[in-house]
This record gives C-alpha cells, sequence and structure tokens, in this order.
C-alpha cells in the first residue's frame, strides 16, 4: 500500500532530515511512526501527504509514485488519503458540519449523499450532536474527532495522523486511538506518528521508530 | 460544476462582506472607469447619428462671379445638369441671397444695406445624391465647375463633415485612452484587493490544499469576487448613467434633438449595456484568476 524506497530528504546540502529510509506498509496495517523531535516523522507524514518531495528516492502509495504527480493529481490523491493534523486544521469561520462536508461538498456529490456521509463521519467520531457549532466552541478533544470526521467522510483507503494526540490529555488520547483503532479494523491502512510511547504499548501494533532521519528500530 | 458555483458565489460573497472597505474602493474604481467609457459610447453613438444625418444630405454651394453673364451661368446650369451625382439644383440670386442674409442675422441687414449695392454674389444651392461613393465624383465635379472661369468659389459640405468627423475621431480617441486608463487602474485596484482577499484567507487555503480541494474550488471564490465587483461597479456606473441621461434628456434633449435634426437623443441600446456589464464581468475574472495565480 505505501512502498518508501531509499527516501531522503535534506533541506540543506549534507543536512537530512531524512536519509537513505525504506520501509512498506501493507494494505490494512496499523504502524505507528515514533521517535523524538527532530527524527523526522512530520517529514515523512508530509511527504507522504505530498506536502513535500524527497530529494532522492521514491514514494509509492496505491501504485502511484508520488514525486510524479501533477498539481491536479496530487490534490486528487489527496482525497484519496485521510490526514489527521497535530494543530487539527479546521476552518474557523465554517461549523462542524461545513467542515467535514467541505470536499464531498466541493467534488459534486449530492447535497444528500453529502449530508448522509457527514451524518456518518460524525456519528463515528460521537459528535452528530454538536454539528452546528463552531470549532472555536469545541474543546481539543471535540476538535480532534472533527479532523478525523474530516478525513474519514471520503472513505479513504489510507489514515495518516501527524501527533493526533499532542494537544490531549490522557484519556482523551486513549479515546482517539481507539478511534482510530475501530477505523482500522474496517479495513483502512492506519499510519500514526507519535512520540507517546505508552499509547504505543498499550496498542501494541506494528512500530517504524526514526532517529535523526533514518530507522532505528523496527518491529 | 454547480457545485463549484455555488460554493464560490457563497464564499465571494462572505469575502466581500468581510473586507468591504477595500472592495468599496475597488467597486468606486471600476464604477469610475465604467461610467467614463460608457459615456464615451453613448457621446460617440449619438455623434456619429448626427454626422450620418448631415453627411446624407450633403451639398455643393457654387458661387459664380458677380460678373457672370446669362449665357455663363447656362453653361454652369449645364455642367451641373449633367451631372450624375447631381439630385437638384436651384439658383440663389444676388436679391435671394440678401433677402436670405437679412432674414437669418437681422443684425447685420442695416450694414449691408449702408453700402449701398448688393455685395453678394449669385450661387446655386446643389443638393447631392447620399452616399459615400460620390465623394471622388463630387470632387471632379468641382474641378470642372472651378475650370470654367465664372465659378469663384466652391463649397463642398463633405469637407466639413470630414472635419467633425476627424474631431469624432479625436473625441473618441480620447475618450478611449482616458477609459483605458481608468480601466487599468480599475483592473489593478481589483487585482490588489483580491490578493489582500486571498492573503485574508491565506490559512483557510492553506488547509484546502492539504485536505484535497480541487485548484478550481481554491481559485474560484477569488475569481469569482472579482467577478462580482466588476459587475456590480459596471451596473451601478450604468444606473447612474441612465440617471444623469434622464436628466440630460429632459432639461437639454428637445435643444440638441432640434438643433441636429434628430427625433431624439437615443440612450445606449440594451445589448451594448450588457455587453459592457459581461465585459466588465469577465475583466474582474481575470483579475480574479492572475491574483489567485500569483498568489498560489
Amino acid at each position: 500500500m505505501i512502498e518508501a524506497i531509499r527516501v531522503s530528504k535534506a533541506y540543506r546540502p549534507g543536512v537530512y532530515a531524512l536519509h537513505d529510509l525504506s520501509f512498506s506498509v501493507e494494505k490494512g496495517e496499523f504502524v505507528f511512526l515514533t521517535g523524538p523531535s527532530g527524527a523526522g516523522k512530520s517529514t515523512l507524514l508530509r511527504m507522504l501527504l505530498r506536502a513535500d518531495v524527497p530529494t532522492a528516492g521514491d514514494i509509492i502509495v496505491g501504485g502511484r509514485n508520488l514525486g510524479r504527480m501533477s498539481t491536479a493529481q496530487v490534490q486528487a490523491y489527496r482525497r484519496t488519503v485521510g490526514f489527521v493534523f497535530q494543530d487539527f486544521k479546521l476552518i474557523a469561520r465554517k461549523t462542524v458540519f461545513d467542515n467535514v462536508a467541505l470536499i464531498p461538498r466541493l467534488v459534486g456529490i449530492n447535497e444528500f449523499q453529502v449530508r448522509r456521509k457527514v451524518q456518518q463521519a460524525l456519528n463515528e467520531v460521537n459528535l452528530a450532536e454538536r454539528q452546528q457549532a463552531y470549532p472555536m466552541e469545541l474543546s481539543g478533544g471535540e476538535q480532534q474527532r472533527v479532523a478525523i470526521a474530516r478525513a474519514l467522510v471520503t472513505d479513504p483507503a489510507i489514515l495518516l495522523a501527524d501527533e493526533p494526540t499532542g494537544n490531549l490529555d490522557p484519556v482523551l488520547s486513549l479515546e482517539v486511538m481507539s478511534l482510530f483503532r475501530s477505523i482500522n479494523a474496517r479495513g483502512t491502512t492506519v499510519l500514526i506518528a507519535t512520540h507517546d510511547r505508552a499509547l504505543i504499548r498499550h496498542l501494541a501494533r506494528r512500530v517504524i521508530s526514526l532517529e535523526h532521519g533514518r530507522i532505528a528500530e523496527a518491529s | 460544476m454547480k457545485a463549484l458555483l455555488k460554493f464560490s458565489f457563497g464564499e465571494a460573497l462572505s469575502g466581500l462582506r468581510r473586507g468591504w472597505r477595500t472592495s468599496a474602493v475597488a467597486l468606486v474604481t471600476t464604477v469610475a472607469a465604467v461610467f467614463v467609457a460608457a459615456t464615451a459610447v453613448l457621446v460617440s453613438t449619438n455623434v456619429t447619428g448626427i454626422i450620418q444625418r448631415l453627411g446624407a444630405a450633403a451639398e455643393l454651394t457654387v458661387f459664380l462671379d458677380a460678373r457672370a453673364t446669362p449665357e455663363q451661368r447656362a453653361r454652369v446650369d449645364a455642367i451641373l445638369a449633367r451631372s450624375p451625382i447631381v439630385l437638384s439644383r436651384t439658383f440663389i440670386s444676388p436679391d435671394e441671397a440678401m433677402r436670405r442674409f437679412a432674414a437669418d442675422v437681422p443684425d447685420l441687414a442695416s450694414l449691408t444695406q449702408s453700402l449701398g449695392e448688393n455685395a453678394l454674389p449669385p450661387s446655386f444651392e446643389v443638393q447631392l445624391r447620399p452616399g459615400d461613393e460620390h465623394e471622388q465624383a463630387a470632387r471632379d465635379l468641382t474641378g470642372v465647375l472651378s475650370a470654367t472661369g465664372v465659378v469663384s468659389d466652391v463649397r463642398y459640405d463633405r469637407e466639413v463633415i470630414g472635419r467633425l468627423l476627424t474631431g469624432l475621431t479625436l473625441m473618441q480617441s480620447a475618450g478611449a485612452v482616458l477609459a483605458s486608463v481608468l480601466a487599468i487602474a480599475a483592473l489593478l485596484t481589483i487585482s490588489s484587493v483580491l490578493r489582500l482577499s486571498y492573503q485574508t484567507r491565506r490559512d483557510e487555503i492553506a488547509i484546502m490544499y492539504l485536505v484535497g480541494a480541487p485548484p478550481r474550488a481554491i481559485r474560484g471564490p477569488i475569481v469569482m469576487e472579482g467577478v462580482l465587483q466588476a459587475a456590480g461597479g459596471a451596473i451601478l456606473a450604468l444606473v447612474g448613467l441612465a440617471a444623469a441621461f434622464a436628466w440630460f434628456t429632459q432639461r437639454y434633449g428637445h435643444i440638441v434633438a432640434d438643433a441636429f435634426g434628430l427625433s431624439a437623443v437615443t440612450f445606449l441600446p440594451w445589448t451594448v449595456l450588457l455587453l459592457i456589464v459581461l465585459l466588465s464581468a469577465f475583466i474582474g475574472g481575470l483579475a480574479g484568476l492572475g491574483a489567485s495565480w500569483r498568489e498560489r
């Protein structure tokens, strides 16, 4: 499903964020990407979202080489990948419903279908009651769940999350992780970048550990 | 497409509401540009009508030498009679010329009487057949008449009309230059305002890119904002021009119509008005596209 082949990213000559990184993630897997700050987790996830490109090597997702895409193809690819950001990235002046409905509406799905899909996604994250609220009226955990609903509404084959529990307390973190686990149980490939070792131990899934831009340990 | 238009329209209205001060500046500039351009078109249309009317009734005035004999006069008359471009001709004797002069300019009539003798020459007033294709034939006829030796002067209306046309062309050019300058100013203002609007929505746009919004959905609201600003400005300008025109025709319309023999001074036809609004909207859309492209 996801294949990184000798991927390197250098922001300056000789200064690598990622160095000669190779790994693969199978369809339906749940994988943690971990490591200390600056290890390259976010850089790798940005590349998987095609928000950045490798200096060397290839990233292949679902058979598509991310380095060889036009702007329109990149946007179409991003719609097939659900991404959950650490800082949620919700549009403040839109309601919960409108944030989640944004992409389905823009790709021309009829309003009836949009409503059905958004309700389904919001039910899944237990936020159906707050669909008319604005992001600023929600707690951090609720905002994160809206971001997850937005990532799920397009029925992505892959769900990527960058430190999704970074701004949450331990109880909310477990709640969000349990949500990811149930999403994965439906067959969605899940790749989560986190430095929260306790959560990783709690879920006991495959781990790719990065250090200084290289794979330090894989289990 | 419908979803994209609906989204772009909603976002554009929201953008205009949020940045209403800067949008108002762009609107005022657009109103000024379209008002000047449409005024130039309106004046030009009416003046062209006047010139066409004058041109259709072109005349030659053939002034004879004061000492011309009846035979010489008959020779000139025969030349005019043979010419295919002459529709009709009327001989104006010195006495008739004096009578007309006294009627047209009564203040100066006493002056001519004090001279003792009638200084006005005999002449022929010649009506030419309408049509631009007679231009050269009229000039040839003028040459033939001058060669008779009894014709002291030939006045050809078309030369006056030609000068009027030159004046009109100059006026149209000046109007076009002024309208172009204002249109460029409006374009730059709209473009700057839209770039500002893009900047204020930068975070939202970044989010839209990250979640996979199609590029046209990201540019759409900015393009639509440009279209709405420019079309709104054009409509306001045309409403203002219509009001100014109504006021002018109520006060001076009959004077202008009487002076130039027009049935009425006319406003721009609705097709031209629609064209002006559509053209403005297109230019506004281009400004939006340019702004979103540059800020990408």
